[in-house]
């Protein structure tokens, strides 16, 4: 008979050790017990560690201060931007909808866009045959002056040329240089309602803040403004359908918070943001899979650690910068935001609902959006140099000290997140959590 | 045949066929009336269909494992708990005898495709055997023995070599000939049914009959070649050449696969691949759930009774439980996502035992909610082997509330009308307390301390001796001689294929003892009825005409 | 037609015996077929047209107060829970206030009223059943003809949701999805009645011997069993027989089937079953399909199980499903029952109507499928809160081939129901003059329903 493999213990998270710096009251014989429980050759107990709450993110969206459709004129998209600078006859052309293919081609010609395979064999649109260096490889690492380079030999205009489409093709379009394309950027229409998602992040009551739906006042929201008033931000900002849809379920966010002796009044928890190895799962429902196991990515900077407070069960944390994953469809476009803080309540039922606000740079959100292609900006309306202006000029944090400019502008991203563990000994836990 | 013809036959014989009927009915009355307090049947266990599971097990035992078994098997029967039981209670309507060949001539095509020939039939028509005679008479013999579970008569093989060389030829091909051959071996009794034969002049079984017992008993599987061989050679029939054999099939890695069958049986672990739950109320119970939960019980038994050699007892308080990723939200701990492994429930742990896996919790509930009853009720019968009678048919439910009813938050309060009713309380009373011991565990086996904002009421008594709780119900049961008898009896009665006779009850009880002596070791028991002499005493025939012979 | 050739069928009067299994045939019933053997049914109503007997059924009744028609006659009213029928009504007889006769025994909950109402007999214990339901009787006599005897199919996924048995162990197993009963009827071996062309497969002659081999084994096999297992090996070689006489069968061509057209391709279906929409929706699909096999006369006996007889029919999200709400749902003191209760009443009445409209549909000679067919549709349970066997609910359809005057209200006063199982084998032409056991035996059919 052959015996079985020696049994392997889990590696429960929340070892008394580390959860007992954050304990200093009567929780300590909660602790202790908890850690009786983990003596011995026992495992974690049902339930796990109960001083440790963890939870995996299933959304992270844009908030929408009202209801669907409040911005009463929505924003044009880049396309519809493109069509309005038409003169009438042209744009009998292309008025009806099945014209749309047609309109599209006409932007690319009028505005020189070019898109370049690098696959073999055509995907469809306008790819050419791609002259490559003789140096590049599917290897090649994609770099901005490789993508330049291959640019220059096919013909783009000079200095252009950005890798797209996960990398398949070379493009220059108004979303991958926006500011070639000052005209269609001219009217975009921002957001100003005076109420929007968000946090307070830097302890001012300022004009151009925006008062939240619960009343709070100074709340630091650049980001809406700019992009309230795009057709998908204002519908995907409902939080009845965010509560439903899975974002970057392939790479979601664990947060976990240590030190819990009392879940609706803690005055000390340790919070540390991760990013999970594994996929969210999805349940018989077809919502996230709670108490899901969660491998940890061992990436430091992917991992921040922060503290905070629990006051009548509503969680508070101290500014940390993060970088968060987000890969969605095409998009791979982790979210870098600096001086974050977390507003979250502690749900009854083990889940969790709350924001996150915080300053995210121009550089990772643009990035977000250049990678939707502009074929996919003008499939969701979106105005690629338009959205480029107004985050630029509207930026409000972290000034690059050799320009003076602004780097991240104040935004406000709301979460749903369901009961997890956390399983395995990488952890971002053994290297050091940028702070 | 006219309609009029018809009606003046019945005219003309129709008093008389009533009279002939009327007298049958007469006499009929008369022998039931003489054979009043006996069971109607008296069950032999000489006949015994084979499961679908044995007989997947034995294509790939006989063909290899990459033979499909395609098609949909005939039900199995569960009488008194037992599928081992049903097999000796069924036979083949026809549409599962359609079933059947259908299942057989999938094999048999297979077997013979170009893929397979070469290995399983090993030769072909040529040379000095241009019709493939001498090749088929070969071939049948050897799988015949498998098949048929003893060796054929040379009769027998010269018939299904003649078939098989006829069919060749009306099909114009000598594989498809051996096909057929080996479809109609597929689909006779002596493959689907394991026969018990008389050895003659002996009062038992023959050898070839305790080869099929002790390998089905302890593998679930046709006997080996070697087993087999042993047989031939007439080392069954000697004390010390059965010991052996079955000393042997117990040290087999394919024991295991014996004792899995056996608690698949007993705790009636096949239901859960029907067990569906409903998907809003518990979204955590997924299509691969059961089926999950279904393993985790069988690799803990393993676990426990075979490669720790433990007491069977323990079962019902081990806190070590096999895990796997699609369990883990279930049971609200941490759990790798592939692969298995052992998970510890600290002390204290709600989770302890048999009674708390989700195996047993899940399939004795209801899509949406719990059924204290339906868990008593399953505690009592494979447990304790105590019979719980069926409600009677005129019952009020009025009494009963409706679960919106605010002034009855839990299901105890609910279920406490089953009390009130003298009538309903009698059997109640016997299932009701144990099952609300496990209340804590919901329909889908997660564990909540409140229902409805109530704290759960986990108290009770078994048999006098109260309980608080899950783990503490566990222990009563390991420490009540009921149980283990129950586990006795259960084996026999899988072992043997059928209910226990007045005549088996001494046999019973010196098994029990014996169980008690060993420490309550599994496999101490199921050593004791492979070797038991008195499985192998050949039917005494029966006859309700003439009494017992 | 031509004739086909129909084995003899020695009735096996097993149960009539009650103290031993050993089966009797009596052969002077012989007497009742011609020559040939040839099922007296076959040639009913006339002629061309086979008659077609099948049984339908739904678990937990109904409410009767909502069910049963205040009048009787033809015309009858239809109550809400009967609504559904409006569509079908002139074709569907309601037959109210037949009783399954308990006499003592116990009424085992979901057992006793299904097995009564098929076998004539109440059972104490499942074991004692040992009469054969009377469509395995009817399709014994009138099954030869066609490739299948008996096509036993249920809509809940469940091959053991069977009404349908020979004795208390030998179930007929249903085939239970669409997509399997599509592949079983019009699968490879289908034979098109309307193909031009026939030639007899040598694969069928091949696969008849063979077959015919294993039966010579019978004598040395039974020699060595007891008499309750040779009563199992005797049911085996029977159900072999039946499997040789099928095979014979396709080496014959078979007759044309004027309303047979070859349906498409049913593909394995998703969803889960216990929900009551979904169920409905997988159950038309095999009606249709078995309306078709009907028409390409693959058989001409059937039994359709729409859910089992503890109903497991719910509504997804509901913790309590519709068995559930017949034992704990309080009357509702505004409407004077049980709303849950009442909803699934209802749909199962629709789900009849839909069966019955699937028959209907396929024209066939100068009517319908349906006339050509009796269908018998009934429930366990007259009302399920009580397991009431009382007042069980049945109902009729088709006119089997002009033999049967449909559209009536009949209402019985505590009649034994085995009244019906008489009626329905008279009507498909069994020479049977009295049906049932003790206290339900009967010798009077329902005149009413006969032309």
């Amino acid at each position: 008979m052959a015996p079985l493999h020696a049994p392997k213990r889990t590696s429960p998270r929340g070892r008394c050790d580390r959860g007992g710096r954050a304990i200093t009251r009567v929780g300590v014989i909660a602790v202790v017990g908890a850690c009786a429980l983990f003596s011995g050759a026992a495992d974690a107990p049902t339930g796990g560690d109960p001083t440790v709450r963890t939870f995996v993110l299933s959304t992270l969206y844009f908030a929408n201060p009202e209801e669907a459709g409040a911005c009463k004129v929505y924003a044009d998209g880049g396309l519809e931007a493109f069509y309005k600078m038409l003169p009438p006859a042209e744009q009998a052309k292309y008025a009806t909808p099945d014209r749309r293919p047609a309109l599209e081609a006409a932007m690319a010609a009028h505005f020189g866009f070019r898109r370049l395979s690098l696959q073999r064999g055509d995907f469809g649109g306008r790819a050419l045959q791609a002259k490559l260096p003789p140096w590049f490889s599917p290897e090649t690492p994609r770099t901005p002056e490789a993508a330049r380079e291959i640019g220059a030999l096919n013909g783009f205009p000079k200095g252009r040329g950005s890798f797209a489409y996960q990398n398949q093709t070379v493009a220059y379009s108004a979303c991958t240089n926006p500011e070639d394309f000052p005209a269609l950027a001219k009217g975009f229409k921002t957001y100003d309602g005076a109420r929007a998602a968000g946090l307070d992040l830097d302890g001012k009551v300022a004009r151009d803040d925006f008062v939240a739906p619960d009343g709070r006042r100074g709340v630091d929201n650049q980001l809406w403004r700019a992009i309230g008033c795009i057709k998908i931000f204002d519908e995907q900002g409902d939080a009845k359908v965010a509560a439903k849809t899975l974002i970057s379920a392939r790479a979601p966010t664990v947060i976990e918070i240590r030190g819990v002796t009392d879940p609706r009044n803690d005055p000390e928890v340790a919070v540390d943001i991760y990013a999970a190895a594994d996929p969210v799962l999805r349940d018989a429902r077809g919502g996230a899979l709670a108490r899901a196991s969660f491998a940890i990515d061992p990436n430091p900077r992917l991992h921040a650690a922060t503290r905070g407070k629990i006051v009548d069960g509503v969680l508070t944390t101290e500014p940390v910068d993060l970088l968060l994953n987000f890969r969605e469809q095409i998009v791979d476009a982790p979210r870098e935001i600096r001086g974050a803080r977390l507003r979250a309540v502690l749900k009854p039922d083990g889940s969790i609902e709350g924001t996150l606000g915080g300053y995210y740079t121009l550089r990772s959100f643009y990035s977000s959006v250049e990678q939707m292609t502009q074929n996919g900006a003008n499939l969701s309306g979106v105005n690629c140099p338009g959205v480029r202006r107004a985050i630029d000029r509207l930026a409000d944090g972290y000034p690059d000290p050799r320009t003076g400019r602004y780097t991240a502008i104040s935004s406000s991203l709301s979460f749903f997140g369901v009961p997890a563990f956390i399983i395995g000994e990488a952890g971002g836990r053994l290297a050091e959590p940028r702070s | 045949m006219t309609a009029a013809l018809a009606a003046t036959r019945l005219r003309r014989w129709g008093p008389a066929l009533l009279a002939g009927v009327a007298l049958l009915l007469a006499g009929a009355a008369l022998l039931r009336t003489a054979w009043a307090g006996e069971p109607a049947e008296v069950l032999g266990s000489g006949l015994r269909r084979l499961t679908e599971a044995q007989y997947r097990a034995t294509v790939a035992d006989v063909f290899g494992p990459d033979i499909e078994v395609t098609g949909r098997f005939a039900p199995d029967l569960r009488s008194e708990g037992l599928l081992a039981v049903g097999a000796s209670r069924v036979s083949v309507t026809p549409s599962g005898m359609e079933q059947y060949e259908d299942i057989a001539r999938n094999v048999a095509r297979q077997v013979v495709d170009p893929a397979h020939r070469d290995k399983l039939l090993g030769c072909a028509p040529g040379g000095r055997d241009p019709q493939g005679l001498q090749c088929a008479k070969g071939f049948i013999a050897r799988i015949g023995l498998r098949l048929y579970r003893r060796p054929l008569m040379a009769r027998e093989v010269d018939a299904l070599a003649a078939s098989t060389i006829a069919s060749a030829q009306q099909l114009g091909d000598f594989h498809a000939g051996a096909a057929a051959t080996l479809a109609g071996m597929l689909a006779s009794p002596e493959f689907l049914f394991r026969i018990d034969a008389p050895a003659p002049g002996r009062g038992e079984i023959d050898s070839y009959s305790k080869a099929s017992r002790i390998s089905f008993l302890l593998w679930n599987a046709t006997p080996d070649d070697e087993l087999l061989a042993a047989a031939g050679r007439g080392e069954l029939d000697r004390p010390e050449g059965l010991a052996r054999q079955v000393d042997r099939l117990m040290a087999s890695p394919r024991y295991r696969a014996g004792v899995r069958a056996f608690f698949t049986d007993m705790l009636q672990l096949d239901e859960l691949d029907e067990l569906s739950k409903d998907a809003v109320i518990y979204p955590a119970f997924a299509g691969s759930t059961a089926e999950a939960a279904r393993e985790q019980t069988l690799r803990t038994i393993t676990d426990l009774l075979v490669d720790r050699g433990g007491d069977y007892r323990d079962l019902f308080t081990t806190r070590r439980i096999a895990m796997n990723g699609a369990l883990g939200p279930l049971y609200d701990i941490p759990v790798e996502r592939q692969g298995w492994r052992f998970h510890e429930f600290p002390s204290g742990d709600p989770r302890s035992g048999l009674l708390t896996q989700v195996s047993f919790l899940a399939l004795h509930a209801h899509p949406g909610r719990t059924s204290p009853t339906l868990r008593g009720k399953a505690i009592r019968e494979v447990f304790l082997c105590e019979k719980v009678p069926s409600p009677p048919a005129n019952v009020n439910f009025a009494v009963v509330q409706d679960v919106n009813n605010p002034t009855l938050r839990t299901t105890r309060e609910r279920l406490h009308a089953h009390l009130d009713d003298e009538e309903c309380a009698s059997c109640h009373r016997k299932t009701d307390p144990l099952g609300l011991g496990l209340e804590q565990f919901d329909g889908a086996g997660q564990f909540r301390t409140t229902e409805r904002e109530e704290p759960i009421d986990v108290t009770g008594e078994l048999d006098g001796r109260a309980f608080d709780g899950a783990a503490e119900l566990g222990r009563r049961l390991h420490d009540d001689a009921k149980v283990s008898a129950c586990l006795v009896k259960t084996a026999w009665r899988y072992a043997n294929g059928r209910e226990a006779r007045a005549d088996d009850l001494l046999d019973l009880d010196r098994l029990d003892e014996a169980f008690a002596a060993a420490g309550y070791r599994f496999s101490a028991l199921m050593r004791a009825l492979a070797l038991d002499p008195n499985s192998y005493r050949a039917p005494a025939e029966v006859h309700p005409l003439r009494g017992r012979s | 037609m031509t004739r086909q050739t129909v084995s003899r069928r020695r009735f096996m009067l097993r149960g009539v015996l009650g103290g031993a299994a050993v089966g009797v045939a009596l052969p002077f019933l012989d007497a009742f077929l011609d020559g040939k053997g040839e099922a007296v049914a076959a040639t009913l109503g006339g002629g061309r047209l086979p008659v077609r007997f099948g049984t339908w059924f739904w678990g937990c009744g109904m409410i009767p107060d909502r069910w049963v028609p205040k009048t009787t006659g033809v015309d009858y009213d239809l109550p809400p829970q009967l609504a559904p029928i409006q569509a079908v009504r002139g074709h569907v007889s309601v037959l109210s206030g037949f009783d399954v006769v308990l006499d003592g025994k116990g009424n085992l909950p979901h057992i006793s009223g299904n097995t009564a109402v098929r076998t004539g007999a109440p059972a104490d214990i499942w074991q004692d059943i040992r009469a054969p339901t009377f469509d395995v009787l009817i399709s014994d006599a009138i099954g030869g003809g066609s490739y299948f005897r008996c096509l036993d199919l249920s809509a809940d996924g469940d091959p053991r949701t069977s009404y349908s048995f020979r004795n208390g162990s030998s179930l007929n197993a249903a085939v239970p999805t669409a997509a399997e009963l599509y592949a079983k009827i019009f699968g490879p071996d289908f034979h098109d009645p309307n193909k031009a062309d026939f030639k007899p497969d040598p694969r069928y002659m091949v696969r008849r011997s063979v077959l015919s081999g294993v039966t010579e084994r019978r004598r040395s096999l039974e020699a060595r069993l007891g008499a309750a297992d040779r009563a199992r090996l005797d049911e085996y070689f029977t159900s072999l027989r039946e499997l040789e006489d099928k095979l014979a069968l396709q080496l014959e061509k078979p007759p044309p089937a004027e309303a047979c057209i070859v349906p498409q391709a049913v593909p394995e279906g998703r969803g889960d079953l216990t929900d009551v929409a979904t169920r409905k929706a997988h159950h038309q699909v095999m009606a249709r399909l078995l309306a078709m096999a009907l028409a390409c006369n693959q058989t001409r006996a059937f039994n359709l199980s729409f859910s089992t007889a503890a109903s497991d029919l719910r509504q997804t999200g509901d913790t309590t499903g519709y068995h559930q709400s017949t034992h704990e749902e309080l009357i509702d003191r505004k409407v004077g029952y049980q709303p849950t209760v009442d909803h699934f009443a209802t749909r199962n009445m629709e789900a009849w109507a839909d069966f019955v409209g699937a028959l209907a549909a396929v024209k066939e000679g100068d009517g319908s499928l349906l006339d050509n067919t009796l269908v018998l549709a009934h429930s366990d349970v007259s009302y399920a809160k009580n397991h009431d066997v009382t007042g069980i609910p049945v109902m009729l359809a088709g006119r089997a081939g002009g033999k049967l005057r449909p559209g009536q209200h009949i209402r019985a006063s505590g009649e034994p129901i085995s009244r019906v199982g008489l009626t329905v084998q008279q009507a498909m032409g069994l020479p049977v003059e009295a049906w049932g056991v003790d206290a339900m035996r009967t010798n009077r059919p329902i005149s009413e329903i006969f032309v």
